[in-house]
């Protein structure tokens, strides 16, 4: 029998309602976790649009990645490094790819993880070399501990090209990645470690975690939602952190139970504890084509890199 | 009837050129239930999304009883509030829904949300599990109940905060029998009560027992009509198109297997 309160229309009042929005915390939190689905979506997506990059075999573009990774770091002057950082722009152009995406992350991160951390190798306390400008000046010489503190501190020369250099390298190790990805399915990817020998059971695993966060995400965005629907700016930050922590105990035993069945579900289809992959197709022209122009790519660098080395 | 919800021109794309629904017309009124049927993928989901104000459309525009839905209308705390309290969302997936750590905090969390007394809350809690004949199950974790009881939990939280407009994503998939049948009286006790119910589903006989009017989602994310559920459902050509019934292989006892059209309970109908 439907009860009496529910055969009513509600009257409550909530023009006076000004409390602040509580869940902002999770919100951003949930959001994030979520995005990770739209993120896998569009990294499908631009791996299917009609770009260069996009018609390259993963395989081809795996080495590529891998071989400018090592020439990246190699590579010791600031010249060489700008003409990698060019080559990777006119890539991601001519691959389709929405360029703030990429050089977004690749300049946070290159500006965090390079220049911030590098910045005071560029002081005369750490390198020394040619004054550009004097930051500071002191009446004399100090000696600290071990630490000799010279009369004048300022930007030397060398240390500005060695932060220089350490940042773009960052940002072009960055990108060339965020790119490779862009334009590769994962599962291209997989399949491509594993023809270089990456061991089966360690990709079977990664790709089993990858797809099981982005199971994850759909039940992290379906609490999102639920959530939303029925908070109504009321309630403590306590108790929204109470409930937040009795979602992630659900989704620890949920993971358990899924672990359990995909585990249960290989063992049934025979699973030996070894794993292949099915077999790529051959390589076309434009692989070749883009191995050449690889190949060049990267000999013109090191030429120029023991140029002005 | 006036209209609870108004949709001109609705389209949302979860990717650029990707849209999940296009051109949605369509105008929800007061008391009424509505069946929002299509085949996987069409769109109906997102359609419950954008009612319930989870997303926002990437085009057109949505009104909630003359309001316009947007993310920044639903930012000011007093229309968020009436908003969110005018309507009942009971999600597919229970399991994501429940997020309390017993089903009596399901229960009481809606009732403390909008700042009811302790009593009241308790009061509203245990008359619903009565209703929903979950009463045993009130101290359970919800993570400890079967498909049906969870459906009823998820129900019996949204209920007691009395919202007037329930939305239902595919409320019987997954059930079993006599689950089903409690769920659909309850929504038509519901109904009867003065409350609007909106249901998703490709169930066609879930249509049939409600005789609700009908919008039909085609594959192409549009609606492709909306109609009475005797125009709807007589359309054979229509569900085809759809995607809501088709050819399946049949056998018979001389052992000749064919194909021709089936639905679980429109019809049986054999073209040889």
């Amino acid at each position: 029998m439907i009860p009496p309160f529910l055969l009513h229309k509600e009257n409550f009042n909530s023009e006076n309602e000004t409390v602040k929005h509580k869940l902002s915390f999770i919100d951003h939190t949930m959001k994030n976790v979520a995005s990770f689905i739209t993120t896998s979506f569009l990294q499908y997506y631009t791996s299917k649009k009609g770009g260069l990059l996009q018609a390259v075999d993963a395989r081809v573009k795996v080495a590529f990645m891998i071989s400018l990774a090592v020439i990246i770091n190699l590579t010791q002057n600031i010249p060489a490094q700008g003409i990698l950082f060019l080559v990777i722009f006119i890539l991601s152009v001519s691959s389709k790819i929405n360029l703030l995406s990429i050089y977004k992350k690749a300049l946070l991160t290159g500006f965090f993880f390079g220049f911030l951390v590098f910045v005071p190798a560029c002081l005369n306390l750490f390198t020394k070399g040619h004054p550009i400008v004097t930051l500071f000046s002191f009446s004399n010489e100090h000696q600290w501990w071990i630490y000799k503190i010279p009369k004048d501190i300022y930007i030397t020369r060398e240390g500005l090209n060695l932060v220089s250099r350490l940042t773009i390298k960052v940002i072009n190790s960055v990108s060339i990645v965020l790119l490779i990805t862009a334009t590769t399915t994962f599962e291209g990817i997989i399949k491509s470690l594993s023809w270089f020998k990456v061991p089966g059971i360690f990709l079977l695993t990664l790709t089993m975690s990858y797809k099981y966060i982005f199971v994850l995400s759909t039940t992290v965005e379906e609490t999102y939602f639920s959530l939303k629907m029925r908070w109504w700016n009321r309630g403590s930050v306590i108790e929204a952190e109470n409930l937040i922590a009795g979602r992630i105990a659900y989704l620890f035993k949920k993971s358990w139970e899924r672990y359990e069945l995909s585990y249960q579900s290989m063992i049934a289809r025979g699973f030996d504890g070894t794993f292949s992959f099915y077999n790529f197709d051959r390589l076309k022209r434009i692989d070749f084509a883009f191995i050449c122009i690889s190949i060049f790519i990267i000999s013109s660098i090191l030429i120029l890199n023991f140029y002005y080395a | 009837m006036p209209d609870i919800f108004n949709l001109q021109e609705v389209g949302y794309s979860y990717m650029p050129n990707n849209y999940a629904l296009t051109d949605i017309n369509l105008a929800i009124h007061e008391g009424e239930i509505l069946s929002i049927i299509g085949a996987n993928g069409s769109g109906k989901s997102t359609l419950l999304h954008l009612l319930c104000g989870l997303i926002h459309p990437t085009h057109g525009s949505l009104y909630f009883r003359g309001d316009m839905i947007t993310e920044k209308a639903l930012k000011n705390a007093a229309f968020n509030k009436k908003f969110r309290s005018s309507i009942g969302f009971i999600f597919q997936n229970s399991d994501a829904q429940l997020f309390c750590p017993t089903v009596m905090d399901e229960l009481l969390f809606g009732s403390f949300q909008l700042g009811y007394p302790k009593e009241n809350a308790l009061s509203r809690a245990n008359d619903v599990a009565d209703m929903l004949n979950i009463s045993e199950l009130k101290d359970r974790p919800t993570y400890m109940l079967s498909g049906g009881e969870k459906k009823r939990v998820a129900i019996g939280a949204v209920l007691t905060t009395n919202p007037d407009i329930l939305i239902f994503d595919e409320p019987v998939s997954g059930l079993d029998p006599k689950t089903r049948s409690f769920i659909i009286e309850l929504i038509f006790q519901l109904n009867q009560a003065g409350k609007t119910i909106i249901i998703s589903t490709h169930h066609l006989e879930l249509v049939d027992h409600f005789r609700s009017r009908v919008a039909i989602l085609s594959e192409n994310h549009t609606i492709e009509k909306t109609g009475t559920c005797d125009e709807i459902l007589s359309d054979t050509d229509l569900l085809i198109r759809t995607n809501l019934i088709g050819e399946y292989p049949h056998k018979h006892d001389d052992n000749m297997v064919h194909k021709h059209l089936f639905s679980d309970f429109l019809f049986h109908q054999h073209r040889h």
